[in-house]
């Protein structure tokens, strides 16, 4: 956390504070001159989600000078932020006990979670990913796991070639071979452990003294081999999850968007006085 | 070729194309095709290269880039990727086959852009379905709407309330339902409790009246304009304030105390703050019977011995929040009978013969026709009030009245003068006239005179169910050739006779008298009405008519208790409503039944159920140093009087009424939606007319007629 | 770690095969003759240097000898026949004139709006030559030659100088690693000898008539130019200035091709068992710390490490690039004190490094005092390194300190999600020129994307000039047009930022040569998205602040950036800054 980026927290915070006071004031004061405020901020609340939405589209033109991505983040942050006090405003506190608008603030703040969810994700997860040794592209992950598996296996070969033993060949068929061969689960990705490589590991080394001058050597290169298969594991789940938390916050993004529009569409045909 | 820096993870590798649609099938295992997917998302198929012939043989041409030429065993061969090597008939042994699959961003978009249009179907499956109302409803309706409103799955539910209902949603309603407005069709329904033309007007009250008012908050309202439709034609929408659809348990009545502030700028932080005292709320006007609390508890009820109890008289009415008085017979008869019997005497002349002077009328140069000769001799005796005013139907007699005067009597009457003698001859012409209807015309003769002054519509029993016969025959025995001698009985034991009451002859007094039935006889109160109600050129006619009908000395003492009011403009503030002009009486007590919704609402119920409150004296308590009020009812302007009660002051409220007790909202005790009088509701005759400019900005609704 | 041999001298020899008579006979025509073959050192004689460094060329009228913007790498004695060097910039030799604003938006507007589903995809005008230009290629692969289509137009339309027989040109881009000035073409049937610059440096340091020659000519061209760029220098006045060029000596130090060796791969540990110190300790000595200054030395090309002697090892401090300056600190002390201040650091050349040697008095009369006390204290403050020395090192041995664009990528922060990928692919034509993956330090990942080197080497032999320095913003570009796919400056990329790719056609069918059946390529990589609005896209597009285009030349920005974090050191019209600090 630089200095520069607490300042700019700082800041926009405050902005957001600001716009949030001046939102509360300017709707006290439409309610006590009898306008109805709901329509002005319902009409805010869509502009804003609007803009939210757009955060993503903006990606698509990136050639274009349309300010810096890191910028729209911090504008999709807080403004995120803001539409859930701006929502608040609007429903005046209430859950909404129509079925379209029940429908509506359900998703809203579905997608809402989904955001600060995804915000922890981005800030935690990357930091995991730099303690791991190397650095992988993900649509390359299967590719390196790939030949990560067949390197051991030349490895074990030739071992077990020089020494004429099939010690190691054995315990690695039984064991190590497998785990290399296999992609972890759903509940890996979930909650990445490490508890399998150290047992491997473990298991290695207890089996070290029985081995011969090559089948050492060949162990040595196994060691890095099972930790690199490891840290692939743990890059593709993490990155996977980074990647696939944006389905979902996505998805609930376009359902807000269809549902809100069509309560706008019904409020405002359906809008009670005068005229 | 040089390499710097080896590393196997990012060397000699393509870029990577995350923005490309489509991912070679074997790029999950590991291997994915140098080609790459044809733009349709199909696998090319391709051979890696495009065998060379030399020589005789074929050579491999795939290019460094993707491994050099196959022939070689290259690192990580695969058989299931072909042999090594061109074919015999040189084609190349290697064709990558897959089921290219959309990169992750494009499935990510998919499955957005999937999840929308089924919401966005099913949106629109469910509104062409039988559930569609519950999916329009932003919410649930208040259990009154809900229950009078057509069945829930009724296509044409909403239209109740909303103009054009669904079809404006989709945009084919007709265009005449969307003139009519919202409020228009809560109106429609709610007539009966408001009144349709001013059921938008702010107050429901019409801005000139609105304005009359005269509200600090109002001329500031004025100077900022009024918030949306105040005061204006639109009005302020229903809308605005009641919010359906948040449930059967939402109150559609709840305001906020803000919102009154919208129009009322006075701001009051609280109840118990700066909102102003009750002042002499709720003791506005005298009681409409005259009746003094002090001296009856103090003087009378101590000498019958008995406890002024007020719930003698103030009782629960039935099934409602207010306190209603007792009648006549339950609360005063006791004591007043005696005195209303006792004050019939001989009963009320309705017609009396006037002793008149033969010689001054001569000399007058006029004839006196037949005439008693009881009543012949100097000028002498009255006429009676209810005679005065059947004269005045006829226009010789009015003019001989009006230049004697409302009240003369004959004894003033100048044997000298030739106009008194005129006038006389005239009355006495009259009078025999009047006698010789009722035996022609019957009671009709008498109620058209009568009608002839009445500014009252419907007049009361006038005539009293008057004999005719009883006429004939008095005639018969005052204007008869044998001269009668003098009576036995006199006209006070006569009418000792009757207690029920009615009609006897007086021979002595040559008069037509009624014995009044008791208290609420119908005629004294039908020409005490009658009275009353003259003004302009019958004004003083009335007057003293009313001083011989109601006056002290009057048979009945009507007005004793029942007070006079005038009418008129300044009185628009009383909702007591009333027609025509002059003054009335208030036959009648206060009754709370027929109070109109005003501004300030109280209910007893809730109140006297604490047992602090069960005495009214709590808040009202009789003030003793209070004068005898009887002298201020001779006005008839309902407003002077003396108050009897110590003023009510908020701090009897201030108790209960905090914030987290009995609460301090404005509409706890203010009414926003209020009837106006009836003479208001009418026409606005009665309200000073609104300057020029002020009227343009008024418009009140004009009435269809129906 | 694939440790490969080193190569050795003339195991590829540079001339195909040339007969040793040709070299004997080489060594009867000036300059050789006149060179004393006694002062070369037995295992480097001046013939096997001629048959092993130099090259008889012939090129045809009209043929390209040099291109305005190429990268010298051999200087060139005319032996035969005249050419023309033009002394104004050729319509369409050189890469067009930066792009109009206008049509700057026009093609980034295009590139949002367009949605590329197979890679790679040309028109066939940007596979060939554009046939209107007045350049054609003729030969194929790394035999190509460009030549002009219409000499005598050339000839009246700019002014060209004559150069003769027995004139030696294009060496001082060859040694400076300078792109060349000026375009040279053949106008008659032209024999040339092309001597590569290990050969130039081989004969300048064994035949110093020779070197004196070379920088005489040197002298006359950019040294003043390059003084006057020295910040130190900027007080002097040109008569002052005049003076220390004249008083300024060139000295040469490590091996000059550098990119050919292989340092460590790691901060601490080197091929083999060579540790860092001793991988120090070999790196020729330039300035021995404790030494007296030799004088004010500015880095006139090459890369050198400042270190200081600490426990049994030596500490990195700094490093210098071109244009930077040693010993500075050590004057001014010395001006200050009146005493002479021994150098309280070493400078070791890294790979090669060109220096200019200002003598210790001239510098001490004519420079310093023109600085004000104030900036003369700053200079003698010895101010410690912004960064720690391992990640000094590790700049240092991967060469990163060549770059002055590179791509650095804070990986606490990078998401991974790959915008920056999209954003360059969506301003390139669907293609990214970069790969997000690279040696990582720390938690700062240095990507392979083109690091816009202060010594691009890549520019080396390129046979069309295709690859060249643009000379308005100074961004290294390939024109592909002219690309013939050889695939040389991919290779001789240290830091494989250069990618050949096979170009296809727009219905997504792999583009192929129809003689030899195979496709063609071309080489692409970063060119800062000089042609688009607001600077490189993948900088913009970043949401994390987690990458930067930043300048590692130099030691502050990416401390700065490290220390505040982002933008602050980011660069932000980059298009300019490797031109300002490299012209």
């Amino acid at each position: 956390m630089t200095r520069r980026r607490t300042k700019r927290r700082v800041t926009n915070a405050a902005v957001l504070a600001v716009g949030v006071a001046a939102l509360w004031w300017v709707v006290q004061a439409m309610d006590a001159r009898l306008v109805c405020a709901p329509y002005w901020t319902g009409y805010a609340l869509l502009a804003v989600l609007v803009v939210l939405a757009v955060y993503n589209a903006r990606k698509k033109f990136a050639s274009l000078p349309l300010g810096s991505g890191a910028a729209w983040l911090q504008l999709h942050l807080y403004l995120g932020a803001g539409s859930a006090v701006l929502l608040l405003v609007h429903t005046g506190g209430r859950w909404p006990n129509g079925w379209l608008e029940g429908f509506l603030a359900a998703v809203y703040w579905l997608t809402f979670v989904s955001g600060v969810v995804g915000l922890y994700l981005t800030r935690a997860i990357p930091r995991q990913l730099a303690r791991t040794s190397e650095e992988f592209v993900y649509e390359r992950i299967p590719r390196l796991r790939r030949e990560v598996l067949a390197k051991s296996r030349s490895v074990v070969l030739q071992a077990a070639g020089d020494a004429g033993a099939t010690t190691l060949a054995d315990f690695y068929t039984s064991r190590i071979d497998p785990y290399l061969a296999e992609s972890r689960g759903g509940v890996y990705t979930m909650r990445p452990s490490s508890s399998m490589r150290r047992a491997l590991m473990r298991e290695l080394a207890d089996l070290k003294r029985f081995l011969d001058q090559a089948e050492l050597v060949a162990s040595e290169k196994l060691f890095a081999l099972v930790r690199k298969k490891d840290d692939l594991d743990f890059h593709e789940s993490r990155q996977s999850l980074l990647k696939r938390w944006l389905f979902v916050h996505i998805t609930l993004t376009c359902l807000v968007l269809v549902a809100s529009v069509a309560h706008g569409l019904l409020a405002l045909s359906m809008r009670g006085g005068p005229g | 070729m040089r390499r710097l820096f080896r590393n196997e993870n990012h060397d000699e590798v393509e870029y990577d194309r995350p923005s490309l649609p489509w991912v070679c099938g074997h790029a999950a295992e590991g291997c994915p095709c140098p080609l790459g997917p044809t733009r349709r998302g199909r696998c090319p198929e391709a051979p890696e290269c495009v065998p060379a012939r030399v020589g005789d043989a074929w050579q491999c041409t795939r290019p460094a880039s993707r491994g050099g030429p196959c022939d070689q065993a290259d690192e990580g061969f695969d058989d299931s990727l072909g042999g090594s090597g061109p074919t015999p008939d040189g084609q190349c042994c290697r064709v990558n086959r897959c089921r290219p699959t959309h990169s992750l961003r494009v499935r990510r978009g998919r499955i957005a852009a999937g999840a929308a249009l089924f919401s966005l179907g099913l949106l629109l499956f469910l509104l062409g379905s039988p559930w569609r109302n519950d999916v329009l409803a932003p919410g649930g309706l208040t259990q009154a709407h809900a229950r009078l409103l057509s069945p829930a799955k009724d296509p044409n539910r909403c239209a109740a309330c909303h103009p054009g209902g669904v079809d404006a949603v989709l945009g084919v309603a007709p265009a005449d339902k969307l003139h009519t407005t919202q409020s228009q069709l809560c109106v429609a329904c709610h007539e009966s409790l408001i009144d349709p033309q001013l059921a938008l007007a702010a107050h429901g009250l019409p801005e000139a009246e609105l304005r009359r008012r005269g509200d600090a908050a109002l001329q500031q309202v004025a100077a900022i304009g009024l918030p949306d439709g105040v005061g204006n034609d639109q009005g302020v929408a229903c809308a605005v304030c009641h919010q359906e659809h948040h449930g059967p348990g939402h109150s559609l009545t709840a305001i906020t105390n803000q919102r009154c502030q919208a129009c009322h700028a006075e701001r009051y932080d609280s109840f118990a703050g700066d909102h102003p005292d009750f002042g002499n709320w709720p003791y506005q006007r005298r009681t409409r019977i005259n009746f003094d609390h002090n001296t009856h508890a103090s003087k009378h009820y101590a000498a019958a011995g008995e406890a002024f109890d007020c719930a003698g008289c103030h009782q629960d009415a039935p099934g409602r929040d207010t306190k209603l008085l007792v009648g006549y017979t339950q609360g005063c008869a006791r004591c007043h009978d005696k005195g209303i019997q006792a004050s019939r005497g001989e009963g009320l002349a309705v017609l009396a013969l006037p002793t008149l002077d033969r010689a001054a009328i001569t000399a007058a140069g006029e004839a006196l026709g037949p005439w008693p000769q009881a009543a012949t001799g100097d000028y002498d005796g009255e006429l009676p009030a209810i005679s005065k005013l059947l004269l005045a139907a006829d226009p010789a007699a009015r003019a001989a009245l009006d230049r004697l005067g409302a009240d003369f009597s004959f004894f003033d009457l100048d044997p000298d003068s030739t106009a008194d003698g005129r006038d006389a001859a005239t009355l006495a012409e009259s009078l025999r006239n009047l006698l010789a209807e009722p035996p022609r015309g019957g009671h009709g003769a008498l109620l058209k005179r009568a009608a002839s002054l009445a500014t009252i519509d419907a007049p009361g029993d006038l005539a009293g169910s008057l004999p005719i016969v009883m006429v004939q025959a008095a005639r018969a025995r005052w204007f008869g050739s044998a001269a009668t001698a003098s009576p036995a009985v006199s006209a006070f034991e006569k009418a000792e006779r009757q207690p029920a009451g009615g009609w006897l002859i007086d021979d002595a007094g040559l008069a037509l008298r009624y014995v009044p039935r008791g208290h609420g006889d119908p005629l004294l109160r039908a020409w005490i009405d009658l009275a009353a109600s003259l003004d302009g050129d019958d004004a003083d006619l009335g007057a003293a008519a009313l001083a011989e009908l109601a006056g002290p000395k009057s048979v009945g003492q009507c007005a004793t208790c029942h007070s006079l009011e005038s009418r008129g403009p300044s009185l628009a503030r009383d909702f007591s409503g009333a027609p025509g002009g002059g003054a009335f009486v208030n036959w009648r007590a206060y009754d709370a039944r027929d109070a109109r919704r005003s501004f300030t609402r109280f209910s007893h119920r809730p109140h006297v159920t604490q047992p602090e409150l069960a005495d009214c004296s709590h808040c009202h308590s009789l003030d003793p140093s209070a004068g005898p009020q009887g002298g201020a009812y001779a006005s008839l302007d309902p407003r002077d009087f003396v108050v009897q009660f110590r003023p009510l002051s908020k701090a009897a409220c201030t108790g209960c009424h905090k914030p987290n007790a009995a609460g301090v909202g404005c509409a706890q005790c203010h009414h926003y939606h209020i009837q106006p009088p009836t003479h208001l509701g009418d026409d606005f005759a009665l309200l000073p007319r609104p300057s020029r400019a002020e009227s343009d900005s008024v418009s009140l609704p004009k009435r269809q007629p129906r | 770690m694939t440790a490969i041999t080193r190569p050795t001298r003339w195991s590829e020899p540079f001339g195909e095969g040339m007969a040793a008579d040709v070299a004997a006979r080489l060594l009867a025509v000036e300059p050789f003759r006149s060179m004393d073959p006694a002062a070369f050192p037995p295992k480097l004689p001046l013939r096997d240097l001629l048959a092993g460094d130099t090259r008889i060329v012939k090129y045809q009228p009209g043929d390209v000898i040099l291109l305005e913007g190429d990268y010298g790498n051999s200087a060139f004695l005319l032996l035969h026949g005249t050419a023309r060097a033009a002394l104004e910039r050729l319509e369409g030799v050189s890469e067009s004139a930066k792009p109009s604003l206008v049509s700057k938006i026009v093609r980034s507007v295009a590139q949002s709006l367009a949605f590329h589903r197979v890679p790679e995809v040309r028109r066939p005008a940007q596979i060939h030559p554009g046939a209107g230009g007045p350049l054609a290629a003729r030969g194929e692969r790394d035999t190509t030659r460009l030549f002009l289509q219409d000499v005598p137009g050339v000839l009246d339309a700019s002014q060209t100088a004559v150069l003769r027989a027995g004139e030696v040109f294009g060496e001082v881009a060859a040694l400076s690693r300078t792109p060349g000035v000026a375009t040279i073409f053949a106008e008659t049937e032209v024999v040339a000898l092309e001597i590569r610059w290990q050969g130039l440096r081989d004969l300048m340091r064994y035949a110093p008539a020779f070197s004196e020659h070379i920088h005489r000519l040197y002298r006359e061209n950019s040294l003043a130019a390059h003084l006057r760029e020295t910040p130190l220098l900027s007080g002097l006045s040109e008569q002052e200035l005049t003076e220390v060029a004249a008083a300024t000596r060139f000295q040469t130090h490590g091996n000059f091709d550098w990119h050919a060796e292989l340092p460590g791969s790691s901060g601490d540990v080197a091929d083999g068992d060579e540790t860092l110190f001793e991988r120090i300790a070999r790196e020729p000595v330039v300035a021995e710390e404790g030494q007296p200054p030799p004088g004010l030395l500015l880095v006139r090309s090459g890369f050198a490490r400042v270190s200081r002697r600490r426990g049994d090892g030596h500490q990195t401090t700094a490093y210098l690039g071109k244009g930077q300056a040693f010993g500075a600190a050590e004057l001014a002390a010395t001006l200050l004190e009146g005493q002479p201040a021994p150098l309280t650091h070493s400078l070791r050349a890294v790979g090669y490094v060109d220096l200019l040697r200002i003598p210790t008095e001239v510098a001490l009369e004519l420079i310093l005092p023109k600085l004000g006390p104030e900036s003369l204290l700053e200079l003698a403050s010895d101010t410690d390194a912004a960064l720690p020395a391992r990640t000094l090192d590790y700049l240092v041995d991967r060469r990163l300190n060549n770059g002055t664009q590179a791509m650095v990528i804070d990986l606490d922060r990078c998401t991974r999600c790959d915008d920056c990928v999209r954003a360059c692919a969506q301003t390139h034509d669907g293609n990214p020129r970069f790969v997000r993956q690279g040696p990582t330090h720390d938690h700062l990942q240095f990507a392979n994307a083109c690091l816009q080197c202060v010594d691009p080497v890549c520019m080396i032999g390129c046979p069309t000039g295709a690859i060249h320095r643009d000379g308005e913003t100074g961004v290294v570009r390939i024109n592909e047009p002219t690309c013939v796919g050889c695939s040389t400056c991919a290779n001789s990329c240290p830091y494989q930022n250069i990618r050949m790719v096979d170009v296809r056609e727009p219905g997504g069918a792999i583009v192929v040569d129809e003689s030899s059946g195979l496709p063609i390529i071309k080489a692409t990589k970063c060119d800062l998205c000089a042609d688009q609005l607001g600077g490189p896209a993948c900088q913009r597009a970043c949401p994390h602040d987690a990458l930067v285009r930043i300048d590692v030349a130099e030691i502050t920005p990416l401390a700065e950036w490290m220390e505040t974090g982002p933008a602050d050191a980011a660069v932000d019209d980059p298009a300019t800054e490797p031109g300002a600090a490299h012209e």
